[in-house]
């Protein structure tokens, strides 16, 4: 065998190629899928959703008396049920309409990558959150250790269904490990933190479509601008 | 930092220049290491060894592109390390995947036509032109000598699908060698 032949020309492999190889995930979307169905977690969550999309706004009224759904999740080459948990009481919460505010008002804002799910941890408010360890690459405000535990709106009941204890359309698809993003936090309290706004929170990196939930790039450019507009950060 | 300023430092033996590899490729190359020998200790040694050989061979060298470089650097040390670490077990499980490209590609003919570094270039110029699964699979299983089932696993596909299409791509890079002119 030409073996030493064959290793010389594989040492020649674009180093893009390779980064992008260890980086890969299956897309686990189908954009209109998953459009479909958070058209259809719109329709069951009804009008209060656009009140979520409004900063600032509190949103008890609207859960008060809490209640579940099932809707199907687009997720490539299976129907997998989902289930929606809107749990009573839920407290202030703050959706933002724009990267822009999530910028000015997210306390911690990282490059990063979720390594997968570690287990579930009770939650006083929502019932049970499911916490993964997120390796951060680079800080692009504010302060944090190299990685952090990151509490989720969602736990996986068994193999076809996922509780999500938060009705909004983005949470329906779990964080899939590996996926790489922008990741705007809470302040970290004893190492953890949620996601800001949800899932609004993670914005895609331009080159890595594998890891976003919203088109390609779609708020990268945005964030950029944003970090860079306020607080004079490059990426 | 540019890869001309990180060359630049090491030919001026600045010390800085680990660093500057460290913040460009350090990830990179701890990822590849891992993917090889699937230990993080190994990796961390590994990565080291990458910046000495880095350290001593730039110069005289002048890599370009140096990310392919360094990648190459980081990816002989760990097959290296697992062949002396695994004996002949895991030295025979990475050895398989270079057999099946020889099948297509490893020909003297082709080898006295073009150079390595040629065929490697037509290698990326391949890839380039394939969905970003299908590179990972490929990349996975030749260039990382991961095992079929591994590979396929990475990129969330059956053990079966990946053997099949593993096929298809060797079949694929041999026309296209054929076609850019390359006998085999």
């Amino acid at each position: 065998m030409n073996e030493k032949y064959i290793n010389e020309a594989l040492d020649r492999v674009d180093s893009r190629h390779i980064d992008e190889a260890l980086s890969y995930r299956r897309p686990r979307l189908n954009v209109r899928a998953y459009i479909a169905a958070a058209a259809a977690a719109a329709v069951v969550i009804g009008v209060g959703v656009f009140a979520l999309t409004r900063r600032g706004e509190t949103t008890p009224e609207m859960f008060e008396g809490g209640s579940s759904s099932f809707i199907t999740a687009g997720v490539t080459g299976s129907s997998k049920q989902i289930k929606t948990v809107t749990p009573q009481n839920i407290p202030d919460r703050i959706i933002y309409c724009s990267a822009e505010e999530i910028v000015k008002d997210c306390p911690l804002i990282v490059v990063g990558e979720y390594t997968g799910d570690v287990g579930t941890v009770p939650s006083e408010l929502y019932g049970s959150d499911t916490v993964g360890i997120l390796r951060v690459e680079k800080v692009l405000k504010g302060e944090c250790d190299e990685t952090l535990n990151l509490r989720l709106h969602y736990t996986k009941t068994d193999e076809d269904e996922i509780s999500v204890t938060y009705a909004c359309s983005e949470d329906i698809a779990p964080l899939q490990p590996g996926t790489r993003a922008i990741f705007c936090l809470t302040e970290p309290e004893d190492g953890s933190c949620y996601i800001s706004g949800a899932y609004s929170g993670i914005y895609s990196l331009g080159d890595k479509p594998e890891a976003v939930y919203t088109e390609p790039g779609a708020y990268n450019k945005e964030i950029a601008e944003g970090l860079k507009k306020h607080y004079g950060i490059e990426q | 930092m540019k890869d001309s300023e990180v060359i630049a430092l090491l030919f001026e033996r600045s010390e800085q220049a680990i660093d500057a590899l460290r913040a460009c490729y350090g990830r990179l190359v701890r990822r590849v290491a891992e993917g090889i020998t699937h230990s993080c200790e190994d990796a961390e040694e590994i990565e080291n060894d990458t910046y000495l050989a880095m350290w001593e061979s730039i110069p005289p060298e002048r890599p370009d592109p140096l990310g392919a470089y360094i990648c190459a650097a980081a990816r002989n040390l760990s097959l290296k390390k697992c062949r002396e670490k695994y004996a002949a077990k895991r030295s025979a499980e990475l050895t398989v995947p270079l057999e099946e490209l020889d099948e297509f590609i490893g020909s003297d003919e082709l080898s006295e036509r073009i150079s390595a570094r040629e065929l490697g270039e037509a290698i990326n110029r391949f890839l380039d032109g394939l969905d970003p699964g299908s590179r990972a699979l490929f990349v996975r299983r030749y260039y990382l000598s991961q095992s079929v089932a591994e590979s396929a696993e990475a990129v969330g596909i059956s053990e079966n699908n990946a053997f099949v299409k593993l096929s298809r791509l060797r079949r694929k890079l041999k026309k296209q060698l054929e076609k850019e002119g390359y006998v085999l």
